[in-house]
C-alpha cells in the first residue's frame, strides 16, 4: 500500500509538472512524446561471478533435467510519456516490465519440523520486475528535445516479482528422518511475495526523426537498483524464519545491481 | 565570324551606356546568366573529367577538380564577381581582338569583372579569367590591359594552373586564395610575359606601351593616383584645420623594380622589364601604333568606373582612410558626384565609430606604410585625438547632409550618426564654443585663451593654403606624376599658421546652434538614457532575480512579428579528416533548402530564397539580389563586432526590401562532422585493473560514437534597411545533417521570429 501511494505521488506530481512546464515550439511544434523503448541486459558482472562461483541451471529441452546455465541476457520493455518544456530539457514519467532470470543453484535448509532439506540443482527463477520512474532529459543548450541526443536521468521505484512456473528441481531430505518435500515450487515459493526496490538511471538516448510524428530512439543505460526492506519469496511454512531473509532478496540485489548496463532501442511517437 | 557578329552587337551596348557619375551606383550583372555561375561543381567536376590532364591520375585528376572547382565557385558565388557589366563586356572587347585569329581558343574564354582593391588579373583552368577593378582603376590606357590579358591568356593555354596547383592546400578556406591562384613560378612568368608579346602584337597594340604596363604592376600597392591633398579640402568656414595637422615632408614612394626576389613567387619588375625588351628585340614583325583600340572615351570611363569601385571596396573592407584619399581624387574629376558625397559620408561615419571604440589604427595605414600623397590623409587621421575627431566627422556628415538633405541615403547616414552621438558620453555640445576659429580670434584672445588653446597667432589667411592647378588627369599618368615627382613643387600658400590643439572646438559653432540638430539629438540621448535606466534597473536586481528575468525572456530577442524572411544562401560544411567534403557538403546544401523551404511552410512564414541553386529561375536579378546581401554580410564581417557599419549598397537595399516587402535576411550556416574521439589511451589503464575491460569498451565507445556527430547551425539575422543584426547565435548539436534534424530547428527559430515582440 505504501508502494502504492508513493507510485500515486510520483506521478501526479511529474503530470503537474508538465502541466505547469513553459515551452519551446519542440519538434515541429510536437513538444509531447510517448516512447516504446526494449532494452536488452547483457549481465556481464553477473557472470564474471558465475565464472568463478557456481551458476544456476536451466531446463533441457525435453524439460526433465537440469542443467547448469549462466544469465547471459536479459530484457524488458518500457513504455514513457513525457513532455519538453524547453528546447534542452525535458521530463517523463517511465513505466516498464524487466524479463530475467535469477540463477540461485540451490537452497538448503532446515524445514519447520526439524529436518535438514536440499533443493538443489534448481532452475533459474522467472523474474519480472515492474519500474516506474520520473526522468528528466538534458540535452546540449540550442538542442530541440525530444529528439537529438539527450542525457536521462531518473529516480524510481521497482517490484520484483517471481513469475508463476513450474520449476524443475531436486530435493535431498535428511535420509535419518521421515521426510517431506514440495510436490512442487508453489509449496516452497510464495509468488504473492514482493521485492521493492529503489532505482537510478543515468542514459544517454538518441532520437533520429523518421518522419515528423516518429523517431527512432536508441542509447544505452545503468540502472541501479536497491532491494529494500526485508521479505523473502520462501514460503515461511516451509523454510525458519531466519532463513528468509538469505535467499531471494540477496539473490534478487545481486542481480539487479550486476544488471546495470543495457542497450535500448525503440520507437518515439511524438505529438 | 560569329565573335565579330557578336563584338558589333555588343561593343555599342557598353559604348552608348551612359554612367551617371553623380548618381553612381555599384556595377552589377547583367544579360544572359552564364553556366560558370549557375552549373552546381559537382556537375563541372564530373564535366571536367572528361578531358584527360597530362601526367595526372584519374584520383589526381578528381583532387585537382575538386579543389580549384570549388574555390573557383567560392568566388564567383562571393558576392565579388561580376558579369555581363560595362567592365566585363570591355575586357571581353579586348580579348576579341586579341584573339581574333584564335576563335577556337576565344570560345573557350569567359572574362569577369573582380571587386577587389588588389590589382590583379589571374586564369583558371576552367578557361575564366577575373580581372580586379583594382587593376582596371590604376591602368594608363588599353594597350596596359591587353598586355596583362594576353599573358592571363597565355597562362591559361599552356596550362601553368595545373602545374602550380598546391597538392597540399585546401584551397576553399584560404583567406588569400585570390593572391594565391595567380602565383606561378618565375619562369612561367617569364615564359606568359614572353608569349604574350605575339598575341599583343598581332592584335596591332603599341610596342611603347608594352614595357610601362610593369610600372601598374610596380605601383599598384598605391592608391590609383598621386596628387598632393589640398589642405583647404578637410577645412572650411566653420571648421579650421591648422596645419600641424598635416605632414611636412613629403612621404617617399618605396618602390624599388630590382627589389630582392629570391623569396618571392615572381620576378621582379625589373628582370621582367629586361626579358621583355629582349624578346621585343627578337620579334622581327611589324608593330602598330595603338594605345587605344577601342575609343579612348571608353577606356576612361571603364578607368572611372573601376575607380568608383574602388571607393565602394575601401569602405566594404573598412580602409576608411584610403577611401577619403580616393574619393578626394574622384572629386578632382566628379565634384558634383553625390556618390562620392555618400561615400564621403560613410567613411567619416566609419572613422567616427572606430575612434569612439579607441581602434582608429585598424582602419587607416600604420605609419610605417605611409608612401606618397596618400600618406598625408592617413597621417591627419592619425593626428586627429577623440574629440577632434568626432568633430570633424560630425562637421563633414553634417554638411553633406545640409547640402543634400533630400537624399535618402545621406539622410540615412545622417540619422545614423545621431544614433551614434545618442550613445557616445564624451560628446558634449557645452564644449564647444559659438564662435568659428575666424570669429573667435578676431573677438578676442583673452577667451581663446580661457577656451585653452595654447597660443595663438592671427592667421592672414585661415584657409588659403591651396595648390597650383593641376593639369588635367588625362594628360598626366599616375606613373608620369611619380617618376616626375622631384621636379613638381607644391607651392602651398599658407599664412603664419596657428599653434592650437584645440581648434576643433570652435568647429561646430552653427550645429550647436541647429534647434533640429539638437532635437533629434535630445531625441537620441533620452532613448539611450531609457535604455541605460533599464540597464541599471536590471543590475540593482539579486542575482537570482535577473536569473529568473533572463530565463523568462530568453527568446525575446527572437520574438519581432516576422511574417516574411529572405534567406541566402544556406550554406553547409561537411568536415572529413583531410578537411571540408566539398561534394557532399554541396549535396547538403540542397537538403537544407528543401528543409528550410518545409519549414517555413508548416510555420506559415513566406520564405523568398536567394541562392545559387536558384539562379537559372532568378537570372541576373536573382544574382543581383544575392550580390547586394552577401556584400551586406561581408561588410558585417569585416567589421569590429562592436561596431555596426552603414551598409554600403543602401540604395540596392532598399530597392530589394521594396521588392520583397521585408527587410529581415537570414544568413545559415551549418557545420558537420564525424568524429568519434576515440582515445586508445584510455584502454591502457585497464591493465591496472583487467576487468574493467569490458566496461569500459561498453560504455566509452558507445558514448564517444553517439556524442560523434558534431554539428553547428550558424544563424545571423539582418536588418537591411538598418545594416544591423537582429541576431547571431550558434547551436551545437549531436545530430546528423539530416533534413527532418534541420527542418526542426528551422521550425523552431520561425515560430519564434513569427512572435510578436512583447
Amino acid at each position: 500500500m505504501k508502494w502504492n501511494k508513493l507510485a500515486l505521488i510520483i506521478g501526479m506530481s511529474t503530470t503537474m509538472f508538465q502541466a505547469s512546464a513553459q515551452s519551446s515550439y519542440g519538434y515541429y511544434g510536437h513538444k509531447n512524446f510517448v516512447e516504446l523503448t526494449t532494452v536488452s541486459y547483457v549481465p556481464i558482472l553477473r557472470n564474471i561471478y558465475d565464472f568463478v562461483y557456481s551458476g544456476g541451471y536451466r531446463k533441457t529441452i525435453g524439460g526433465t533435467l537440469v542443467e547448469t546455465s549462466n544469465d547471459w541476457f536479459n530484457t524488458g520493455i518500457r513504455l514513457s510519456i513525457g513532455r519538453a518544456h524547453k528546447q534542452n530539457s525535458a521530463i517523463s514519467l517511465e513505466f516498464g516490465y524487466d524479463y530475467w532470470s535469477l540463477p540461485i543453484g540451490g537452497v538448503g535448509s532446515e524445514t519447520n519440523d526439524g529436518h535438514l532439506i536440499s533443493i538443489h540443482p534448481l532452475q533459474n527463477l522467472k523474474m519480472k520486475t515492474l519500474r516506474v520512474m520520473p526522468k528528466i532529459h538534458i540535452a546540449k543548450k540550442g538542442s530541440l528535445l525530444p529528439i537529438g541526443l539527450s542525457h536521462e536521468i531518473g529516480f524510481g521505484i521497482s517490484r520484483t516479482t517471481i513469475r508463476e512456473k513450474d520449476y524443475l528441481y531436486y530435493v535431498k531430505v535428511d535420509p535419518y528422518e521421515p521426510a517431506y518435500f514440495p510436490q512442487s515450487t508453489k509449496e516452497f515459493i510464495d509468488y504473492n511475495q514482493r521485492h521493492n526496490g529503489i532505482q537510478f538511471l543515468y542514459g544517454l538516448k538518441i532520437r533520429n526523426p523518421i518522419n515528423k510524428v516518429f523517431a527512432m530512439n536508441y542509447g544505452f543505460r545503468y540502472l541501479l537498483d536497491f532491494q529494500v526492506g526485508s521479505s523473502t519469496s520462501f514460503n515461511e511454512d516451509f523454510i525458519y524464519k531466519n532463513n528468509r531473509q538469505a535467499f531471494i532478496r540477496e539473490y534478487t540485489r545481486f542481480n539487479l545491481l550486476t544488471n546495470a548496463l543495457s542497450l535500448d532501442i525503440g520507437v518515439t511517437f511524438v505529438f | 565570324m560569329k565573335f565579330v557578329l557578336l563584338y558589333l552587337l555588343t561593343v555599342p551596348c557598353w559604348l552608348t551606356a551612359q554612367i551617371d557619375f553623380n548618381d553612381y551606383q555599384t556595377i552589377q550583372s547583367s544579360g544572359q546568366i552564364p553556366t560558370d555561375f549557375t552549373a552546381q561543381t559537382y556537375e563541372k567536376i564530373e564535366e571536367g573529367l572528361t578531358v584527360q590532364r597530362d601526367g595526372m591520375s584519374r584520383i589526381e585528376q578528381r583532387e585537382f577538380l575538386e579543389k580549384t572547382g570549388y574555390a573557383i565557385d567560392d568566388l564567383l558565388h562571393s558576392g565579388l564577381v561580376v558579369y555581363g557589366d560595362e567592365l566585363s563586356n570591355y575586357i571581353s572587347a579586348i580579348a576579341d581582338d586579341l584573339l581574333s585569329d584564335n576563335p577556337q581558343l576565344r570560345s573557350e574564354l569567359r572574362f569577369y569583372t573582380l571587386k577587389s582593391n588588389v590589382t590583379n588579373a589571374f586564369s583558371t583552368d576552367q578557361g575564366i579569367i577575373f580581372v580586379t577593378t583594382g587593376l582596371l582603376g590604376q591602368l594608363a590606357n588599353e594597350a596596359q590591359l591587353a598586355y596583362i590579358l594576353a599573358h592571363e591568356i597565355s597562362h591559361y593555354t599552356e596550362k601553368h594552373v595545373v602545374e602550380s596547383f598546391n597538392w597540399s592546400r585546401d584551397q576553399r578556406f584560404s583567406h588569400n586564395w585570390i593572391s594565391q591562384m595567380s602565383v606561378y613560378k618565375k619562369e612561367r612568368e617569364f615564359e606568359a610575359d614572353k608569349l604574350a608579346i605575339d598575341m599583343y602584337r598581332k592584335a596591332g597594340y603599341s610596342k611603347d606601351e608594352l614595357v610601362s604596363t610593369f610600372d601598374v604592376l610596380l605601383y599598384s600597392y598605391l592608391p590609383f593616383d598621386e596628387i598632393k591633398v589640398a589642405q583647404s579640402y578637410f577645412s572650411s568656414d566653420q571648421m579650421y584645420l591648422p596645419p600641424f595637422m598635416f605632414p611636412e615632408k613629403e612621404y617617399e614612394i618605396k618602390a624599388d623594380e630590382h627589389e630582392d626576389d629570391s623569396n618571392s613567387t615572381h620576378p621582379n619588375i625589373a628582370k621582367r622589364k629586361e626579358a621583355v625588351k629582349k624578346e621585343l628585340e627578337a620579334v622581327t614583325g611589324t608593330w602598330e601604333q595603338a594605345k587605344f583600340k577601342q575609343p579612348e572615351e571608353t577606356f576612361v570611363l571603364i578607368r572611372d568606373i573601376a575607380r568608383f569601385e574602388n571607393v565602394r571596396t575601401s569602405i566594404l573592407n573598412t580602409n576608411y582612410g584610403d577611401a577619403v584619399y580616393s574619393i578626394y581624387l574622384l572629386e578632382q574629376k566628379f565634384p558634383n558626384s553625390m556618390y562620392l558625397k555618400r561615400m564621403k559620408a560613410q567613411s567619416w561615419l566609419g572613422l567616427y565609430q572606430y575612434e569612439k571604440l579607441g581602434q582608429i589604427s585598424k582602419v587607416i595605414k600604420a605609419t610605417k606604410e605611409y608612401e606618397g600623397f596618400s600618406a598625408d590623409v592617413h597621417y591627419m587621421i592619425r593626428k586627429f585625438n577623440r574629440s577632434s575627431l568626432t568633430t570633424m566627422s560630425v562637421r563633414q556628415i553634417y554638411d553633406i547632409y545640409q547640402a543634400n538633405s533630400t537624399d535618402p541615403e545621406i539622410k540615412a547616414i545622417y540619422s545614423f550618426l545621431l544614433n551614434e552621438l545618442g550613445r557616445d558620453d564624451k560628446f558634449n555640445l557645452s564644449d564647444y564654443s559659438a564662435l568659428t576659429f575666424q570669429q573667435a580670434v578676431d573677438s578676442s584672445l583673452a577667451l581663446i585663451e580661457k577656451q585653452s588653446l595654447d597660443s595663438l597667432t592671427l592667421p592672414l589667411e585661415v584657409t588659403t593654403d591651396t595648390l597650383t592647378v593641376e593639369e588635367p588627369a588625362k594628360k598626366k599618368t599616375k606613373y608620369d606624376r611619380i617618376k616626375t615627382k622631384t621636379a613638381v613643387s607644391t607651392e602651398i600658400v599658407v599664412g603664419e599658421s596657428i599653434d592650437s590643439i584645440k581648434y576643433y572646438l570652435y568647429g561646430l559653432s552653427d550645429i550647436i546652434t541647429d534647434s533640429s540638430f539638437l532635437k533629434n539629438l535630445e531625441d537620441e540621448r533620452a532613448i539611450e538614457k531609457e535604455r541605460q535606466n533599464r540597464r541599471d534597473a536590471f543590475d540593482a536586481l539579486s542575482s537570482r532575480e535577473q536569473k529568473k528575468i533572463l530565463k523568462k525572456n530568453q527568446y525575446n530577442y527572437l520574438e519581432i512579428g516576422c511574417k516574411e524572411l529572405i534567406v541566402v544562401e544556406p550554406k553547409v560544411y561537411s568536415y572529413k579528416k583531410s578537411g571540408v567534403d566539398n561534394v557532399k557538403s554541396e549535396q547538403l546544401e540542397e537538403t537544407f533548402s528543401e528543409a528550410l523551404s518545409e519549414s517555413a511552410q508548416l510555420a506559415d512564414i513566406s520564405l523568398y530564397s536567394i541562392d545559387s541553386r536558384s539562379l537559372d529561375q532568378n537570372g541576373s536579378k536573382g544574382f543581383n539580389e544575392r550580390t547586394a546581401l552577401l556584400t551586406c554580410l561581408r561588410q558585417i564581417g569585416n567589421n569590429n563586432y562592436k561596431v555596426n557599419p552603414f551598409p554600403v549598397d543602401f540604395s540596392l537595399l532598399r530597392e530589394l526590401e521594396g521588392n520583397y516587402g521585408t527587410s529581415n535576411v537570414l544568413f545559415t550556416i551549418v557545420e558537420h562532422s564525424f568524429n568519434p574521439n576515440i582515445r586508445a589511451g584510455y584502454f591502457l589503464y585497464t591493465i591496472l585493473f583487467p576487468p574493467a575491460l569490458p566496461f569500459m569498451a561498453a560504455t566509452y565507445i558507445p558514448i564517444q560514437l553517439m556524442q560523434a556527430n558534431k554539428t553547428e547551425i550558424t544563424l545571423v539575422m539582418l536588418d537591411i534597411k538598418t545594416g544591423e543584426v537582429i541576431f547571431g547565435d550558434s547551436h551545437y548539436l549531436n545530430e546528423p545533417v539530416k533534413k527532418l534534424n534541420l527542418g526542426a530547428h528551422m521550425y523552431d527559430l520561425f515560430m519564434h521570429l513569427k512572435t510578436n515582440p512583447r
